[in-house]
C-alpha cells in the first residue's frame, strides 16, 4: 500500500466503513429474504412460498419432515385415483406450537390450497417465543444490551446478521437458486444436493404393505385437563383452515416403542378428543404404531425409507375419507387401497 | 467487563481520547491507570482494593530490593505475593481436602469454609510481580521509582486479567517513553482488535456449546462424539485465549505499546517441549525462567526439575487435582520426550529430508491426540467426569455416530486449515502493505463472522484462571 501511513489509515476506514453502508443497504433491500435465511422455519416457508400454489401441505416438527414424504403420499394417492397433485412439506425441526401457529396461519389462506395435515405429538406441544421475534429487554439489562437493542432496532446490518451464520448463507442461496426443486423433506446438506440433482430417495408404488393403521379418537372431550391453551391453538388453526375452504386433518406420528410413545398418555388422548369434538375433523393416531425398527432414525423418527413406507399409511387414510378425498378431486373414495391391513 | 462489549468501548474511546490528545505523559499515565482500575472494579469493586495493595506493596519493597539487595527480602515479599494467591485461589480447596483426608482417619477437623472469591486475573497479576521483584534482585531490572509508571506496569487493562505476563525490562521503557501517535501501530492495532473478536465470538464460542454439552454427560456419548467435541474444545480453548491475548496486543498498540506475542500456532508443533514454546508463550518462558532454570534446568536432576516446573504450572492453572494431574503428566511426557530425543537424535539428524518430513507430520498428528487426550484433564471439573471421558474416548462399545452436527465439522475443518493463514494475516509486515480494499476485505470476513454469533457474552476462558 502505497501513500503516508496517516493516508493509509484514513482510507482503510473508510473503505471498512464504505463495505458497512453497502452491507447495511442490502440488509434493508433484502431483509425479508435474509431473515427468512437465518431462521429453519422462515426457510421452509420461504420455500413453500416459492413452490405456491400447493394442494397438500404437511405442518409439523422434524418428526412430520421424516414421516410425510410428498411424492410418496402423491404416488400413493395417484395410485388411489386422485389427479396429478403437489404437496410440500413445511414441517421444521424443533417447530414449537408457537411457530406451527405462525406458519400455518400464513399459508391457511393459499389459493389453490386443498388440504392440510397438521401434527399433534409431544414434541409439537412445546412452547415459546417465536425466534424469529423481537427479544424484549430485561428490566436489569446493562449498558451493552440496551446498546446492542438499540442497534438492532436502528441497523438492518445488526438486526439481521445472523445472516453471516453459515447456514444461513447456504440456505439464502437454496432459497434464491433452487427453492423449486425441494418438496421440504430436506433436513441435511446432503438432502438438499439430492433434490437439487433430482435422485429422489423415496420408495415408490411397489412398496411393500407395512401393519400401520391409525386408531380412532377414543378418550372422552371432557376429560381433557392439560393442554388447554394448546387445544385453543389447535382449533384457531382448524378455524384459519375452514375459514378459507381447506381441509384439515391431524394426524399423530408413530414412534419406536411405547416407551417413547408419548402421545399414548391420557392427556393427550384427551386433546386430540377435544380437538376432534369441536372441529369433526379426522385425528389419525400412529402413536401406538410401532413400524420395524430399521425403519427408523432413531426413536421418534422414520429413517427416509420409513418415512417413505409411512407416507403410503397417511396416504391411505386421506383416500379413506370421503369429505379429503372429495377435496382433492379424487374420482371415488376407494378406501384403505393400499398398505394398511 | 469484557473486551467484547459496547461497555468496554464506552471506557476505551474517551481513553484513547484523553491518551493521545495530552501531551504530558503523565496525565496519559493516569488515564491509562484510571481506565484500569475502572475496568478492574467493574467485575468486583472489592478486589480493585486488593490490587491496589499490592501495587503498594510491591513498589515498596522493590525501592528497598534496589538499596539493599537482600534475598530476604526477596523471600518475603514473594512470599506475600503467593500467600495471597494461596489464599484466594487454594485456600477453600486445600482446607475442603484436609477435612476430606481426616474424615477417612474418623477425624473432624474444625476448618471454616472458605468463600470462594477469586479476584479477577490474580494469578497473572502475580506471577507478573514475582518476576519483576526477581529481576530487580537479580539486577536485570531497575526498581521502578515512579508509582505510577509501576501501578500502569502492574495493572494495564488491556493484559491485566489473563496476560500476556509482561516482563519489566521489556515494558517499563515503553511506559517511560512518551509514545509519538503512530498511524500504522494504530491502523494494525484496530485489524488486531477485530481479529480477536472474531476468534473469540465467530470461533471458541460456536465451539463452546459443542465442548460444554459433552462434558456435562460424557458417559452418553459415542466414541465418535467423545473425539469430534474434545477437538472442539482443543479448538475453543485456542480460540478463546488467542482471541484474548490478540485483542490484548491490539490494545496495546492503539495506546502505542507494545505487548508479547503469547501463541504461535501450537497445534502444528512437532513435539511437546515446541509445544510449550508456543502455547501461552509468556507463561511458559515465566516458568523457565523463574521455576525450571533456577531448580538447575537441564544441567541437573532434568526429570525432576520438568515434574515439578510442570506440576507447579498445572497448580497455577487452577485448584483441583485435575489441574495437578494435567501438570504432572505434562511433565513426564516432556521427561520421556527429551529422553528419546536425546537416544535417538543421531538419528534424526541422518534422516532423509522425506523421512525427517514424515516423521514430523506424524508426531504431529501424535503430538496433537496427546495433548488433546490431556485437556480432557483441563475441562473435565472433576477427575471421576475425566475418568468417564476418557471411557468413552479409549474403551469399548466403540460406537460412531454418523450425524455429525454440520457447524461442527465444518468449524473443525475450518480452524484447522485456516489457523496458520489467519496469523500471518494477522502479522504487521503482511496486513499493512495490502491494498485499502484487501485489508479492508479481511476486517469485513472477520467482522461478519463476528456478527454471525454475537449476541451471548461468554467469558473468556483463562478468566477462570
Amino acid at each position: 500500500m502505497r501513500g503516508t501511513p496517516a493516508r493509509n489509515l484514513a482510507l482503510y476506514l473508510v473503505v471498512v466503513a464504505g463495505i458497512a453502508l453497502l452491507l447495511e443497504g442490502a440488509c434493508r433491500h433484502w431483509q425479508k429474504l435474509f431473515l427468512a435465511a437465518s431462521h429453519r422455519s422462515l426457510f421452509k416457508a420461504a420455500l413453500l412460498e416459492r413452490r405456491l400454489p400447493q394442494d397438500i401441505v404437511f405442518f409439523g416438527t422434524s418428526r412430520t419432515g421424516e414421516a410425510l414424504r410428498p411424492r410418496a403420499v402423491l404416488s400413493a394417492l395417484a395410485d388411489a385415483g386422485a389427479p396429478p397433485l403437489s404437496a410440500f412439506n413445511v414441517s421444521t425441526p424443533f417447530s414449537s406450537l408457537d411457530i406451527l401457529q405462525a406458519v400455518a396461519t400464513r399459508f391457511s389462506g393459499s389459493p389453490g390450497l386443498k388440504l392440510a395435515v397438521v401434527e399433534i405429538s409431544h414434541q409439537q406441544l412445546g412452547r415459546g417465543a417465536l425466534p424469529w421475534g423481537a427479544e424484549s429487554l430485561a428490566a436489569d439489562a446493562d449498558f451493552h444490551a440496551r446498546a446492542f437493542t438499540w442497534l438492532e432496532k436502528h441497523s438492518a446490518l445488526v438486526a439481521e446478521r445472523k445472516i453471516f451464520v453459515l447456514n444461513s448463507l447456504s440456505r439464502l442461496m437454496l432459497v434464491s437458486l433452487f427453492a423449486g426443486r425441494f418438496d421440504g423433506t430436506e433436513e441435511f446438506g446432503s438432502d438438499y444436493l439430492v433434490s437439487i440433482l433430482g435422485l429422489s430417495r423415496d420408495i415408490g408404488s411397489n412398496a411393500e404393505p407395512i401393519n400401520c393403521a391409525p386408531r380412532p379418537v377414543d378418550a372422552p372431550p371432557a376429560s381433557l385437563n392439560e393442554f388447554g391453551e394448546e387445544r385453543d391453538i389447535y382449533l384457531a388453526l382448524a378455524r384459519s383452515f375452514q375459514e378459507h375452504g381447506v381441509e384439515v386433518a391431524f394426524y399423530v406420528p408413530p414412534a419406536l416403542d411405547s416407551e417413547h410413545a408419548w402421545e399414548t398418555g391420557t392427556p393427550y388422548r384427551a386433546l386430540r378428543a377435544s380437538i376432534h369434538a369441536v372441529t369433526g375433523r379426522p385425528i389419525w393416531d400412529f402413536s401406538e404404531c410401532h413400524l420395524p425398527p430399521h425403519l427408523y432414525r432413531d426413536a421418534t423418527h422414520l429413517s427416509a425409507t420409513g418415512g417413505s413406507y409411512f407416507s403410503r399409511s397417511i396416504a391411505s387414510a386421506i383416500a379413506a375419507d370421503p369429505r379429503l378425498a372429495q377435496a382433492l378431486g379424487m374420482r371415488q373414495a376407494t378406501g384403505a387401497a393400499h398398505a394398511l391391513p | 467487563m469484557l473486551f467484547h462489549s459496547f461497555t468496554f468501548l464506552a471506557l476505551l474511546v474517551p481513553t484513547l481520547a484523553i491518551y493521545w490528545l495530552s501531551r504530558s505523559q503523565t496525565i496519559r499515565l493516569a488515564a491509562l491507570f484510571v481506565a484500569s482500575m475502572i475496568f478492574y472494579a467493574f467485575h468486583h469493586w472489592p478486589s480493585a482494593f486488593l490490587l491496589l495493595g499490592t501495587i503498594g506493596l510491591n513498589y515498596s519493597a522493590a525501592r528497598l530490593q534496589q538499596r539493599w539487595r537482600s534475598r530476604w527480602l526477596l523471600a518475603l515479599i514473594v512470599l506475600i505475593d503467593l500467600s495471597l494467591l494461596f489464599w484466594f485461589k487454594y485456600a477453600a480447596f486445600a482446607a475442603a481436602e484436609l477435612k476430606r483426608a481426616a474424615s477417612l482417619f474418623g477425624l473432624a477437623l474444625p476448618l471454616p469454609t472458605l468463600s470462594n472469591w477469586l479476584p479477577l486475573g490474580i494469578s497473572f497479576f502475580t506471577f507478573q510481580v514475582i518476576a519483576y521483584q526477581v529481576d530487580v534482585y537479580r539486577g536485570t531490572a531497575g526498581a521502578e521509582r515512579s508509582l505510577l509508571v509501576f501501578a500502569v506496569f502492574k495493572s494495564f487493562f488491556a493484559q491485566l486479567i489473563a496476560g500476556p505476563i509482561v516482563r519489566a525490562k521489556e515494558f517499563l521503557p515503553q511506559l517511560h517513553k512518551r509514545a509519538r501517535f503512530d498511524p500504522q501501530q494504530l491502523h494494525h492495532g484496530l485489524f488486531l482488535f477485530v481479529a480477536g473478536l472474531a476468534l473469540k465470538i465467530g470461533v471458541a464460542d460456536v465451539l463452546r456449546q459443542f465442548a460444554d454439552e459433552a462434558f456435562r454427560s460424557p458417559a452418553e456419548l459415542a466414541t465418535t462424539d467423545a473425539w469430534l467435541n474434545l477437538y472442539a474444545f482443543a479448538f475453543q480453548l485456542f480460540a478463546d485465549f488467542w482471541g484474548y491475548s490478540t485483542m490484548a496486543r491490539g490494545l496495546g498498540k492503539l495506546f502505542g505499546l507494545e505487548l508479547p506475542l503469547n501463541f504461535n500456532l501450537p497445534y502444528l508443533s512437532s513435539s511437546l517441549q515446541e509445544f510449550w514454546r508456543r502455547w501461552h508463550i509468556t507463561l511458559s518462558s515465566w516458568f523457565r525462567d523463574y521455576v525450571y532454570i533456577p531448580l538447575g534446568g537441564n544441567r541437573s536432576k532434568h526429570t525432576r526439575n520438568l515434574l515439578v516446573t510442570m506440576t507447579a504450572a498445572g497448580i497455577w492453572h487452577g485448584a483441583g487435582w485435575t489441574f495437578v494431574l494435567w501438570g504432572l503428566l505434562h511433565g513426564l511426557w516432556l521427561a520421556i520426550e527429551s529422553a528419546l530425543k536425546r537416544r535417538f537424535a543421531s538419528r534424526l539428524t541422518t534422516a532423509s529430508p522425506l523421512r525427517a518430513t514424515a516423521a514430523a507430520a506424524l508426531s504431529g498428528l501424535l503430538l496433537f491426540h496427546g495433548v488433546c487426550l490431556l485437556w480432557v484433564l483441563f475441562r473435565a471439573p472433576s477427575l471421576p467426569v475425566a475418568s468417564s471421558y476418557y471411557a468413552r474416548l479409549l474403551l469399548p462399545p466403540y460406537r460412531v455416530h454418523t450425524d455429525v452436527p454440520e457447524t461442527l465439522a465444518i468449524w473443525l475443518v475450518g480452524f484447522a486449515l485456516l489457523q496458520a493463514p489467519l496469523a500471518r494475516a494477522m502479522e504487521r509486515e503482511r496486513f499493512l502493505p495490502r491494498s485499502a480494499w484487501a485489508q479492508a476485505a479481511i476486517t469485513w470476513l472477520l467482522l461478519a463472522l463476528t456478527l454471525g454469533y454475537a449476541g451471548q457474552r461468554y467469558d473468556f476462558i483463562y478468566f477462570a484462571f
